[in-house]
């Protein structure tokens, strides 16, 4: 690969220097202070743990671990009592002496929920009120675990759906939409790559095996300058590390699938790896059908994941992950389609000094479909993809308790396949190629959080830069200047080769938070952010399907902006037992991708010709009430809100509300731990329906009826509700062996609602003459689910 | 799987009821024989009923000085007769002059050639004793921007569903001889199944795209959204009045085949 970095803006190369100088010049600020650093682990298994409080209560100093469970502080030299906090483990108090410079590696251990006594600390951490981080949820895994599964399958995304602020355009829809945005608009990263369809199954499950995780970060807004790229969110899913102390497995038997996951050490304490496999086997059951017609039809998808860490001395840390999913359908032997992500990362943590982190990532992530039919003469085989390779380096520079300074940059290379497609030279069909584009994504950022007022007030302030060239070798069309876009206004062809710039885009993107402590327990938050998209995914279905494709920003296509501000009231009730939130939001969004009316989106050479630019804007409120200790865990959300889009050439260029537009949703999750071997979990779901198109007329045209559309999701569906129930049974466990058993019950949809997945109009089968209009509903009945799992 | 579990009920809904549209539903082919222009307006989506005729001077012109008016069948039922065949390689326009004085047109549509269908035959439905494909070969001409329809007939019966609806264009198969294109469900044993090949114009073919997503496209969780379906016909003083269906010109070759072991 060869590029030409020539597009180099002023902005980018002063942020390089400033990426390159402030350390400098900062490193030198310490003046008889001295730095306790190190790693905060999980006690039982060595798996390091994110965002735990590390808190000094006479000095009034604290801080969090980072994403790699790093932490810094610096302060006088002295006799301190030492605290430490993380939600689900018990916190750990102790004295310490700090005359020098000081690596210190902690461990916590969970807390084994004995219900009668269930300990509440006092001084548990109030991180929801006083973290300036807003709009931003943590899932707890073993929470998920405990929620009412679709087929006993545990699902990331499709809890994340009960979150304020998540909608989706319907149940089994790919992806999720948060504040308004599209799915494109999610940055979803799997060990810091970025996974291109996060789902399985057309859209019904998630491609997270829940085994193999161990943090899910969700940013809904106030997103940090380090996370760029997509517009509206940022969903961190990171691998578990694999317990470095013993060996253990987790797994499970299901309806839909089984799935095993291996952990263990390499070298004790040192070096551990995970891995994890999921497969489905209804294709197994199928097999087993008499009718051939059935027996020779393949459905089934698969994840395996991997990872492996090596601790190299105090200061170097080496992860090795990766990830490799498919769904592969087959209709006997006519016809085949799969698709599947690919992930592998490398990344390699260093401490340069005891306040000075690093975190260098090299990364590949590609998402690849294909279909074909082995059919002799009709034989058929069509590709299309997308793939890209990065490096990146983020620095975590820990000054002082008041200020951590973070800055890194990174750089994507792109190459987009739309598709190309071959055929058997016997059916007369010639080969289609549509030409592969290329890009290169670079950023730089820097942001520093301040605290202010002994801690009463703090800020988050980052700078994003981003440079955005489409490179050769590609191919593009000239129009003839003035006229529409349209394939007969075709006047010349560019051909750019290899490296060549086709064009560039480059912007800032400033990041702002304000966290005002009101006192320990509550607090206000403001935040604004910018976000720049360079990469849309260019779908024109209700939801988005496993075909679509990415197309980069170039010379018919803008990159898209979204600017987004909060402001935030939080508050824990009762010694931070329960964690309350009330949040508005108001979003703009310029440069949105959208289609002409009749859009050929597949197999387009001239792609430009059916792509219009929109307007966006989004505004909400979302309240959220959640508890995370004792024996009652879970919580109520609502949100109220609008999605709008503005299209010239789309509903008479008038605003109209885009699919996935719910005003209200509520969710409410449950969680109970009755005993000791029981515990039982709700889930309750209420939305307005979403709106669609309802026809004011119809004509005839040959014979057919048509319906006449001219007012964009001017209607509604009926409202969605959904209950769900689950009961999970505890085995009791074996004395000597450390093995845990336990029997999941699942009911999806309780009460068995038709919810309206769509309404659509056809001409009655028998009476063509008659047209009527037909609900789909995709989960027409309450759906039971049997699931064992077990632990060792 | 999942899907299994999914179900459609017919419902019954509040329907918005739009203005009432002109339509327009016309073709002409080379082929010797009677065609039909039928001058209507748009019902409400959920009315019942024929839509309503309108009466109107229809006039057919072409490009080498032909211009007829056509006489309605009845003197009430807005079918409009062209009793005069078209001729390949002319272009053809329909003006509309209807009684409260509004003058419509179609954009010219050419009556393009079209190549024979070189053969048709059967084949065996795997799955599905004693029914068949109906399959065809043709081919393509050099040079790009063929279109074609292809319409089918069972016992003489046109098959007039959305789903029927087939169509393309030579962007895949330019210049080549085109072998097993199948367009029928399979067929039962005794049936005689005609099959028509059309040529249409680019803008037919566009129209028959949008026309199928919204029409046979329909009812997955994966469709296309609703959007106008926009003809050939307009108001020759209001660019803004929508006008519902299409006039076109053909070109129709033919093959027939009787389902037999």
């Amino acid at each position: 690969m060869q590029c030409n970095f020539y597009g180099i803006s002023k902005g980018w190369r002063f942020l390089l220097l400033l990426v390159c100088l402030v350390p400098l010049s900062l490193s030198a600020q310490k003046q008889g202070k001295v730095t306790l650093n190190g790693y905060i682990s999980n006690g039982n298994t060595g798996e390091k743990l994110i965002g735990a409080t590390v808190y000094f209560p006479e000095l009034k100093a604290g801080t969090y671990t980072n994403e790699y469970g790093f932490y810094s502080l610096t302060v006088p030299p002295g006799n301190y009592q030492l605290f430490l906090a993380y939600t689900g483990f018990t916190d750990l108090s102790r004295e310490i002496v700090l005359e020098k410079d000081t690596i210190l590696n902690l461990e916590l251990f969970s807390e084994d929920l004995q219900v009668e006594e269930v300990i509440i600390s006092a001084e548990a951490a109030n991180d929801n009120v006083s973290n300036v981080e807003m709009s931003t949820i943590k899932l707890n895994i073993a929470d998920v675990k405990k929620m009412p599964q679709l087929l006993g399958e545990v699902d990331i995304i499709r809890s994340i759906q009960l979150l304020p602020g998540v909608s989706t355009v319907g149940e089994g829809a790919t992806g999720f939409n948060v504040r308004g945005g599209n799915v494109d608009q999610n940055l979803v990263l799997l060990d810091e790559a970025p996974v291109y369809n996060s789902s399985h199954l057309l859209g019904f499950f998630s491609i997270f095996n829940a085994d193999a995780v161990n943090d899910i970060k969700l940013y809904k807004g106030g997103i940090p300058a380090k996370y760029g790229g997509r517009l509206s969110s940022v969903l961190d899913v990171r691998q578990k590390e694999g317990n470095n102390k013993e060996f253990s497995g987790t797994g499970g038997i299901g309806l839909l699938s089984s799935r095993l996951t291996l952990e263990g050490p390499i070298k004790k304490d040192k070096h551990s790896f995970m891995v994890a496999g999921r497969r489905t086997y209804l294709d197994i059951f199928l097999g087993l059908s008499p009718d051939e017609e059935i027996s020779s039809n393949t459905l089934f998808f698969y994840d395996l994941n991997a990872k492996m860490n090596f601790t190299l001395g105090d200061k170097d840390r080496l992860f090795l992950s990766g990830y490799l999913g498919n769904d592969v359908f087959g209709f006997q032997d006519d016809f085949r389609f799969s698709w599947g992500n690919e992930t592998a990362t490398i990344r390699w943590n260093h401490i340069f000094n005891e306040r000075t982190f690093s975190n260098f990532t090299a990364y590949f992530s590609d998402y690849e479909y294909n279909l074909g039919g082995e059919d002799g003469a009709n034989s058929f085989d069509w590709n299309s993809g997308i793939r890209n390779y990065s490096l990146k380096a983020d620095f975590g520079f820990f000054v002082n308790p008041q200020n951590t300074l973070e800055f890194g940059a990174s750089s994507i290379f792109y190459r987009f396949r739309p598709g190309d497609v071959s055929f058997s030279e016997e059916n007369g069909f010639n080969d289609f190629v549509i030409d592969k584009e290329h890009a290169v994504e670079s950023a730089a950022y820097i942001s520093n959080e301040t605290k202010l007022f002994d801690n009463k007030i703090t800020i988050q302030a980052g700078l994003r830069y981003s440079l955005f060239q489409n490179v050769g070798e590609s191919t593009v069309f000239q129009y003839a200047e003035g006229m529409p876009l349209d394939t007969a206004n075709i006047v010349d062809t560019l051909r750019f080769g290899s490296g060549d710039l086709v064009k560039s885009f480059d912007g800032f993107e400033p990041r702002l938070s304000v966290n005002f402590l009101i006192d320990q327990k509550q607090s206000v938050k403001a935040s604004y952010n910018r976000t720049r998209q360079y990469i849309h995914l260019i779908s024109n279905t209700t939801a988005a399907t496993p075909i679509d494709v990415w197309k980069p920003s170039g010379t018919y296509v803008d990159p898209a902006t979204v600017d987004q501000f909060s402001l935030g009231y939080f508050r824990n009730f009762q010694d931070n037992t329960y964690e309350a939130s009330l949040e508005v939001y108001y979003k703009t969004f310029d440069n949105l991708v959208d289609y002409v009316d009749g859009a050929q989106l597949l197999f387009n050479r001239s792609l430009e010709t059916e792509l219009l630019a929109g307007e966006g804007r989004a505004y909400g409120l979302e309240l959220l009430l959640r508890k995370e200790k004792g024996r009652m865990t879970g919580w109520i959300g609502y949100t109220l809100s609008r999605t709008e889009r503005l299209i010239e050439g789309i509903n008479s260029g008038d605003w109209f509300p885009s699919n996935y537009d719910k005003t209200h949703d509520l969710s409410v999750v449950l969680a109970y731990e009755l005993s000791k071997y029981w515990d039982i979990s709700f889930n309750f779901a209420y939305q307005t329906g979403r709106p669609i198109t309802y026809p004011n007329g119809k004509f005839i045209t040959d014979g057919v009826i048509a319906p006449i559309y001219n007012n964009r999701n001017g209607a509604r569906t009926p409202d969605y509700h959904r209950m769900d129930v689950s009961a999970n049974y505890e085995f009791k466990k074996n004395a000597e062996k450390n093995f845990k058993q336990s029997l999941n019950f699942s009911i999806y949809n309780l009460y068995a609602r038709r919810n309206p997945y769509s309404i659509y109009f056809r001409q009655n089968e028998d009476n063509p003459e008659i047209t009527e209009a037909v609900q789909l509903s995709i989960f027409a009945n309450l759906i039971p689910s049997i699931t064992y799992n077990f632990e060792f | 799987m999942a899907m299994t579990i999914a179900c459609e009920d017919v419902v019954d809904i509040d329907l918005p009821q739009g203005e009432s549209l002109l339509q327009v539903d016309g073709f002409i082919s080379a082929e010797d024989t009677l065609h039909f222009v039928r001058v209507s307006r748009t019902l409400a989506y959920n009315a019942s009923g024929d839509f309503p005729p309108v009466s109107a001077t229809v006039v057919l012109q072409d490009d080498k000085g032909r211009r007829d008016t056509l006489r309605e069948e009845t003197s009430t039922n807005g079918l409009y007769i062209i009793d005069r065949p078209g001729v390949v390689g002319n272009t053809y326009t329909l003006s509309i002059f209807t009684d409260d004085g509004q003058e419509y047109q179609s954009q010219p549509e050419l009556l393009a050639p079209v190549t024979p269908i070189d053969s048709i035959y059967l084949e065996e439905d795997e799955f599905q004793e004693d029914e068949f494909f109906v399959v065809f070969d043709t081919s393509d001409p050099v040079g790009l921007g063929n279109y074609y329809r292809w319409k089918q007939y069972i016992d003489d019966d046109y098959q007039n569903k959305a789903e029927n609806l087939t169509f393309a264009s030579d962007e895949f198969v330019e210049g080549n001889p085109i072998f097993g294109i199948s367009i029928t469900e399979s067929v039962a044993l005794g049936k005689k199944v005609k099959i028509e090949q059309l040529s249409i114009s680019k803008r037919n073919f566009e129209y028959l795209d949008v026309l199928r997503s919204q029409t046979a496209f329909v009812g997955s969780i994966f469709d296309p959204p609703p959007a106008p379906i926009i003809g050939n016909i307009f108001n020759v003083n209001d660019p803004d009045e929508v006008i519902a269906g299409y006039f076109s010109a053909s070109d129709i070759s033919s093959a027939t085949i009787i389902v037999r072991e």
